[in-house]
Formats: C-alpha cells, structure tokens, sequence
C-alpha cells in the first residue's frame, strides 16, 4: 500500500536525491545518527549544577531531560527501530506515546520511591532492547507460534528505559526539597526531547522511504542497528563485571 | 507493515552478523578505550588505551588533597559508584577516642618569651586558637623532629605585632609542633592558648632564656 504523501515524496525524490551519495549520506545518517550523538549520561558540569541547587528549578529540569533525551543515543537508537517500519504519521505517534507511558511511570515512580536499579544492568536491557527491535524489524519473529504485539514490548521496553532514566538522574545528588517539581521538569523535558529527536527521524526517514534504496538497505541497516545494541549490551555487561 | 518478506533463517543470519561485529567492536576499540581492557592488544596499538590511563592517572597526579576539590572534580572517569583513587589517604583517619581540648595560659613580663609545642604523630590534626590579652606578641608558629636535630624544623606562620590567631594543622611529619611567643608590648601579657584534636599532649617549655 502506498499512501499519497508517499507517492508526493516518490514525485519529488527524482528531483531531489539524484545522486548516490546523497542517498548514502542519508541512509548513513538514518541509522548512524544515534551513535553520533555525543555523550551519554549527565555531564560532570550539569551534575555540579544539580549538586548545588537547592528547591524548586523547573526550567533547569526541563532543559537537563531534553538535552538527556537529544543526546542519549540509546534511547534515540531504540526510536530509530521502532519508527523503522512505521509508515503512517499516526502510528509513530501511536508507538512514541506508549514508549513515553512507559517511561515515564517507572522514572517517576523510580526515583519518588528511591528505588534504584542497576545502572550497568538496566543499560545492558536497553541495549537488548535496541536489538530486539532491529530483529522484529527484520522480521525474525516470524515463524514463532506466539508473537509478542510491537505495541507491548514498545511500552514494556518503555518501562526499562524510563528505568534507566532514573538511574541517571539519581547518580546525581539529587536534593529532596523541590524533589516532585523538578522531576516533572525533567520528565517533561525528556518528552520534549523524544519529541524534537523524533521530528528529525521521522523526517529523514520519510526521505529516505522515497530513495531506491531503502527497500535493499532495510535489512543492512537494522543489522547495523543490532551491532549498536549489542555494542551497549557489552560495554555495560563488562561495567558491571568490573565494578562488582 | 510494509517491507520486504525475509525468512526467519535470514534474520537470524543477520543477527549472528551484527554479534560478530559488535564482539569485534567491543574488544578492539570500547573495552580498551572506556575500561583500559585490552585482551587482543589492538587498543594499545591504535593508541586508545592512552584514554583510560589519562583517567588513572588525572587522578592520580593530584599530589594533595588540601584545596585540591576543584581538581577532584575535574578529573574525568569516576562514575558515581567509582570513586577516584584517593591522592593522599592519610588525610582521612580513624580514631579510638574522641578529638581532646586542651588551654593552657601563660604570662609574659616585659621581653619574655615562652615555647608551647603539641606533640603529633605524621598527619595528625589539630585545630587552635589564641589570644592575647594586655599587649602584642611576636610569634614563630613551626614544626620540628626532634630525632632528627635542631636543623630538621618547617615554620608555618612568622608574624610580629599579633594579638590573635586561631587555625588548623595537619602535621606533615610526626614531631612538635606549636608556638615560640615573645612579648613586644612594655608591660605584662597573658596569653591563652587552646588546642583541640588528636595532640598526644601539650607541652609547656615555660620561660626560655
């Protein structure tokens, strides 16, 4: 099925990415964007300025979740999967809101409750997650007699993540007093992130949907996809065999 | 969804591709780089194991730990749960029995000096605090081994013409360590001195000649 804004993506592609290397640098660009992002985690200057606040700082928050989000590659490579395959507007949504649900219940929950997970082993089930979603994409689920909904595991995945999201935010020293508020902030900016990211996916996907050469690169691609996670997996397993 | 039918088996291929890739990834260039593991040696060649042993050794090359927070902080790789390795660890010590206080008073005639030392083991620490009433003193606030000779001695304060001091010590080798005070005024002072920390005592050497 090829729907109209496909088909005026497909009218104007001639035009716009005639040549191969164009079409390279985006389909590079598509799967590769989240190991371009910089760093991971909450860098040492920002975890200065959490250290000394004190109370209720809703816009710092609010800017720290997003630049989390924008710059958290794992989170952003786990998007990049999911989105993959998703040709309708509708169903992107669908996906990132329940990936923002369930991120959003354990990060707030997580950190209100003072629970915290492993940082090394939750990040190994995020990495997992990413080449889950690479296999579903390459359809390695098929042939199973019981097949999980992409709708679920997007939300249950959605839970690890927004673990994950906790852990980060604890390792700083996190003052109890303004504690809610800024953690709606920083949830707050982590939507606002997934939010920015995935406009920017969405809209490199669907340029690159309309290129010859994304049918021939979805199967590279994903396998390029499932090389990050398992890259994640492993560095975080080995983390935490040399830290325990 | 829309895309091209691949068989089970071909995912799997595909899956077995990326682990491949990903082992060698892991070994060659993030073990080495982020954990200073470098099992095939690659990391060593292409230059990467320079990354985790910068990490070592940023810390490692603060040579103290007095006012040196700042560069604690700066220094890159611990994570939350890692601490840096600890520069000096004599700074932080246990002790059996609670800190001491001890206040000794002296009076200095016209021209008269006196000496008053706390004995201390290396890094002990003590905080004081002094006061003089009725007139000035000249102090010399200085440390001294007595096993090694009279030339073996550091001084931590000069000052003429004082009324007051108060502070912190950290012994930097195990020995006495306090004040020589010589009365500048023209008439009769008294000074009154305290001391708190882990001193093993205070000795008084009276008036000196």
């Amino acid at each position: 099925m090829m729907t109209a804004r496909r088909a005026a993506c497909d009218a104007r592609a001639p035009l716009m990415l005639q040549s191969a290397k164009i079409r390279w640098l985006l389909a590079a660009t598509g799967t590769l964007l989240p190991l371009l992002a910089a760093a991971h985690g909450v860098s040492s200057r920002d975890a200065q300025f959490v250290a000394a606040v004190q109370g209720v700082n809703f816009m710092p928050f609010v800017y720290l979740g997003a630049k989390h989000m924008v710059t958290g590659y794992d989170h952003l490579a786990f998007l990049a999967g999911v989105i993959f395959l998703l040709y309708r507007l509708r169903d992107v949504a669908l996906y990132a809101s329940l990936f923002a649900l369930g991120h959003s219940a354990t990060l707030l929950l997580a950190v209100l409750l003072g629970y915290r997970a492993n940082p090394f082993i939750v990040d190994a089930i995020i990495g997992l997650s990413v080449v889950y979603k690479g296999f579903e994409n390459l359809d390695g689920f098929r042939n199973l007699r019981w097949r999980l909904d992409p709708r679920a595991t997007v939300f249950a995945f959605g839970l690890v993540h927004g673990l994950g999201l906790a852990t980060k935010l604890q390792e700083l020293q996190l003052s109890r007093d303004g504690l809610a508020a800024n953690l709606v902030g920083f949830n707050i900016g982590v939507e606002l992130g997934q939010l920015a990211a995935l406009s920017v996916m969405v809209l490199l996907f669907t340029l690159w949907r309309s290129t010859r050469s994304f049918r021939p690169s979805i199967r590279p691609a994903n396998i390029v996809l499932m090389t990050v996670g398992l890259v994640l997996c492993g560095y975080q397993l080995t983390g935490y065999l040399l830290s325990s | 969804m829309e895309h091209a039918p691949h068989s089970n088996a071909r995912a799997l291929r595909g899956l077995a591709i990326a682990a491949v890739v990903a082992a060698v990834l892991l070994f060659t260039l993030v073990l080495p780089a982020e954990y200073g593991y470098d099992p095939t040696g690659i990391g060593r060649r292409l230059g990467l194991m320079a990354m985790s042993d910068a990490r070592t050794s940023a810390a490692a090359s603060i040579s103290d730990v007095t006012g040196g927070n700042d560069v604690l902080k700066a220094a890159a790789g611990a994570s939350a749960m890692d601490p840096l390795p600890l520069p000096n660890p004599a700074v932080s010590q246990l002790e059996a029995a609670a800190p001491r206080t001890e206040t000794i008073e002296v009076t200095l005639g016209f021209d008269e000096k006196t000496e008053i030392k706390a004995v201390l083991g290396k890094a002990k620490a003590i905080v004081y605090d002094w006061t003089v009433e009725g007139g000035e003193v000249y102090v010399d606030f200085h440390g001294h081994d007595p096993s090694k000779g009279d030339a073996y001695w550091v001084r931590y304060e000069e000052a003429d013409g004082v009324t007051h001091r108060s502070g912190s010590l950290v012994a930097p080798f195990a020995g006495e360590h306090g004040w020589f005070w010589l009365n500048v005024s023209d008439h009769p002072v008294k000074i009154r001195l305290t001391v708190t920390g882990y001193q093993e005592k205070l000795v008084n050497y009276g008036l000196l000649q």
